[in-house]
């Protein structure tokens, strides 16, 4: 068993001579390439003149000077950019489908898509937050692309650090010219505003997101009409992610064949990914599309901590799957994920260790979704519904036999017959736990076992009474008083009493003199 | 009788006289056909408001039917009530134009549930239930309050389609969203006062309840899920003696869970307003709280 404090030498340790080594020779920073997050911690965001200085807003007089809207679209294809808030749409088409529709009103629209819903992923915040300038710039070149005359940019209203920073970004590019009337000088308007969600995971997606900025309820409506023939206010509009629109200004820069030098053969350029969970080195990370997650979790990430074994990684968040230690070679890019049953998402990379139970986590993501659908179709509202409650019952030691079974029939009717994104992907966090990790799920029904332990109604906290040193420790947290003993001798837990909430359990194991004195079985 | 009408496609009596008696009950016309083409003579003749289509009509597949009748009125809701359900033709029923699909067993409130749902008439059902609600809440008369929105809503140059932005920045000033405040926003910006009680109810940061001075927000966000938020949440609900979703009685606290605040990297993470508190233990909680009062 390793201490917590072996994270640290675990690492490389630095020549004596190398005082403040290079940020580029750590292994957290070896392997990425930083495109999106080129101005990462080097530019005070509150600044445009930092922006400016760091080279910004040098690709924004190119496409107004230098390029016709048709070669600005042409570059974007070359580059093979893809969307990166979830589908991996090519951007290229999609700004063509956009600019050639016609728009009976004249009016066009662009949108800048800082939702975020999936939960423990938050490359867009960072974006927002550290350089808000470079979404803008994609926006205004990608507005002049498309022809469009006004923009939005809609905000999770959780982040109101985001907001702050990107209505201030605005307002510094309308005192600078960059934004507005005749931009540059180059007859060209431009507008944008800042539109904050009201805390819908479903907003994410486009339709419903269109609704939320006209100020109705954010419930998805049947494709087509794509939005970029009929969007807000019934006029072409276009919405991409922000790490999608960040890119831009790289890509008209140093131009699209550049750019699609970088990656595999499907999916091109970099992607950010937020790694968290059970990894030592957490945070967001830029890397070429195709590295494998051996490299990601391992090189970059530092591994698993506390020693404990590596057993997933849950890609792609509510709408995602889990990938298990087999597969730990995949290259990540949109295909490979797409292989095995996950998908690339906005970019969430949750590493699991053998404490995580699959099933909790399938219930989890279930009942997030169960929540998060708007109830506008009966297959994802009943549906997910009842998956949860069959879940549920597993999870609380009530399986039946042939649950599994009616989990996959449940998860082809959602799958097929639901209206929007949600519904249709909300299946696959249980489908993928089942395809990978069926001996678990068979474990808790079957046996009313949870080998992770985490699963209360299965388990129970107990003391080892020759590795007890009564310290106490213990007794001061349990917030029932399920423990006793005296001082110096072996304690005791009440069975009755205790709520398994595992107080004890955790700092017997790391602050007790002895230590690992409690167990759960 | 409330206007409106009903079909009923059914070739079974039993079916018919279960069905219109239920439906009559509460209001609605009913008209009813056993075959085929009756069905289709009387979708040309009247205006309906829905199709209730049993699967028991002889020589029609009900999906077929579905599909047929969906072609000609797409926005004429359709319910199908089966007598042998599986979750196959579920799947197809909606695929092919079905609002729902129902099990003939279904108790009868259900069922006229998911009619009323059909035709929409939900909003009038919460704002009935709103409406009571609302009343019991202490309401705000006083002036000041009204004229508080109103420089609110000035802010957002009294455009309808800035209704959330408006009812996000009063939910800051006020803590929550009064009956009243609901009501002057709908009257002043002219949108029907079911559509602001919609939009309110939908979007999870709007509270039609009082809250707390503060506001502890904790994550179960995936990373923070699999980092023992969940113990966080519990250990909170003990210290302040309130679920999720309540508030304390003091009106010190309101606790709530959220999906994910956007700081992964120090989960588990909670957050009392605007701080953030990241790689808690269950043992700092309490002393953190100290510091709000
Ligand atoms: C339920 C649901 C939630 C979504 N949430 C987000 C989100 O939070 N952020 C995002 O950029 N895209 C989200 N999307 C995808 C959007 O619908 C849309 O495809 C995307 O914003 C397009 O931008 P892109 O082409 O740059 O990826 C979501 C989709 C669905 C179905
Ligand atoms: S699939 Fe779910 S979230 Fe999407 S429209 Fe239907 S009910 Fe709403
Ligand atoms: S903390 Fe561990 S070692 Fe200390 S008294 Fe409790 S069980 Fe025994
Ligand atoms: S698990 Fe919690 S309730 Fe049970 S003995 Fe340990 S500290 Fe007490
Ligand atoms: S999951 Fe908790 S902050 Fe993201």
């Amino acid at each position: 068993m390793k201490s917590p404090s072996d994270r640290t030498s675990s690492r490389k340790s630095l020549p004596e001579t190398d005082v403040c080594p290079e940020l580029a020779s750590l292994g957290f920073f070896k392997s990425q390439r930083l495109l999106a997050l080129r101005h990462r911690g080097l530019l005070n965001p509150e600044e445009i003149d930092e922006y400016i200085a760091l080279g910004g807003y040098a690709a924004l007089p190119k496409a107004l000077f230098d390029m016709t809207p048709e070669e600005i679209v042409d570059e974007v294809k070359t580059s093979g950019l893809r969307g990166r808030g979830g589908a991996g749409f090519p951007t290229g088409i999609k700004w063509e489908l956009a600019r050639n529709a016609e728009s009976k009103s004249g009016s066009k629209y662009v949108v800048c898509n800082a939702d975020e819903g999936d939960p423990g992923a938050f490359m867009d915040r960072s974006l927002l937050e550290a350089d808000p300038h470079a979404v803008l710039e994609g926006m205004v070149i990608g507005a002049r692309a498309m022809g469009a005359s006004e923009g939005f940019v809609y905000v999770r209203d959780e982040y109101p650090h985001a907001v702050r920073m990107i209505t201030r970004a605005i307002e510094q590019a309308e005192d600078y010219g960059l934004l507005g009337s005749d931009i540059l000088g180059s007859d060209f308007d431009f507008r944008v505003s800042v539109v904050r969600g009201g805390g819908a995971f479903v907003c994410g997606e486009e339709t419903a997101l269109m609704a939320s900025i006209e100020g109705r309820e954010g419930r998805p409506r049947p494709r087509p009409p794509y939005p970029s023939q009929s969007g807000l206010w019934g006029c072409p509009t276009n919405i991409n992610n922000v790490e999608t629109w960040a890119n831009i200004p790289c890509i008209v820069e140093r131009g699209g064949e550049w750019y699609s030098g970088i990656g595999t053969k499907e999916s091109k350029g970099t992607k950010i990914f937020s790694l968290v969970g059970k990894v030592v080195n957490t945070g967001l990370i830029e890397v070429p599309m195709g590295m494998t997650l051996r490299e990601i979790v391992f090189d970059i990430g530092g591994g698993v901590p506390r020693g404990r074994k590596f057993k997933a990684v849950q890609s792609g968040g509510p709408s995602g799957g889990c990938i298990p230690e087999s597969l730990i070679d995949l290259p990540v890019d949109y295909e490979e994920l797409a292989k095995a049953g996950a998908i690339m998402g906005s970019g969430g990379l949750i590493v699991m260790d053998e404490d995580t139970c699959m099933v909790d986590l399938a219930r989890y993501f279930v009942s997030f979704l169960e929540e998060e659908s708007c109830g506008k179709c009966v297959p994802c509202r009943e549906g997910i519904k009842r998956m949860r409650e069959i879940l549920t019952d597993i999870v609380e030691a009530r399986g039946k036999e042939g649950d599994i079974e009616r989990l996959e029939e449940l998860a082809y009717a959602i799958k097929e017959a639901s209206l929007c994104g949600l519904g249709k992907t909300a299946p696959n966090p249980v489908l993928t736990t089942i395809r990978y990790f069926r001996d678990e799920y068979e474990s808790h029904v079957l046996h009313k076992r949870c080998p992770a332990k985490v699963c209360k109604a299965m388990i129970v906290y107990r003391v080892v009474p020759e590795r007890c040193t009564g310290c106490q420790r213990c007794v001061q947290v349990c917030p029932v008083n399920a423990i006793s003993g005296p001082r110096s001798q072996p304690h005791n837990v009440d069975l009755d009493k205790c709520i398994k909430c595992g107080a004890c359990y955790e700092i017997c194991k790391f602050d007790a003199i002895a230590g690992d004195a409690i167990y759960i079985e | 009788m409330n206007g409106l009408t009903i079909l009923l496609g059914t070739a079974s009596a039993e079916v018919k006289a279960k069905l219109s008696g239920v439906l009559q009950g509460e209001g609605y016309d009913v008209d009813s056909a056993g075959l085929a083409p009756d069905l289709f003579a009387r979708l040309g003749e009247r205006t309906l408001d829905l199709v209730l289509l049993s699967d028991d009509l002889a020589e029609t597949n009900v999906l077929d039917l579905t599909t047929r009748i969906h072609d000609l009125h797409p926005k004429l809701p359709i319910v199908v009530v089966a007598t042998e359900p599986s979750v196959r033709d579920a799947v197809e029923a909606i695929k092919h134009g079905a609002y729902y699909y129902l099990e003939a067993s279904i108790p009868d409130s259900d069922l006229l549930d998911v009619i009323a749902g059909a035709l929409e008439l939900e909003l009038e059902l919460i704002e009935e239930a709103e409406h009571r609600r609302a009343r019991r809440l202490v309401s705000f008369e006083d002036l000041e309050s009204i004229e508080a929105i109103d420089s609110i809503m000035r802010r957002h140059d009294f455009a309808s389609s800035r209704l959330v932005g408006v009812l996000q920045d009063i939910q800051k000033e006020m803590r929550y969203l009064t009956h009243d405040a609901l009501r002057h926003v709908a009257g002043r910006l002219g949108i029907p006062l079911p559509r602001v009680y919609s939009v309110a109810t939908f979007y999870k940061s709007f509270s039609l309840k009082p809250r707390g001075r503060h506001t502890v927000s904790v994550c179960l966000g995936t990373a923070c899920h699999v980092s023992g938020g969940v113990g966080i949440l519990e250990k909170l609900e003990r210290e302040l003696g309130i679920k999720a979703g309540e508030t304390t009685f003091d009106e010190r606290f309101s606790l709530e869970s959220v999906r994910c605040v956007g700081c992964c990297g120090l989960a588990p993470v909670f957050v009392v307003d605007e701080d953030f508190h990241g790689k808690v233990t269950q043992e700092e909680i309490a002393s953190i709280l100290e510091n709000y009062e």
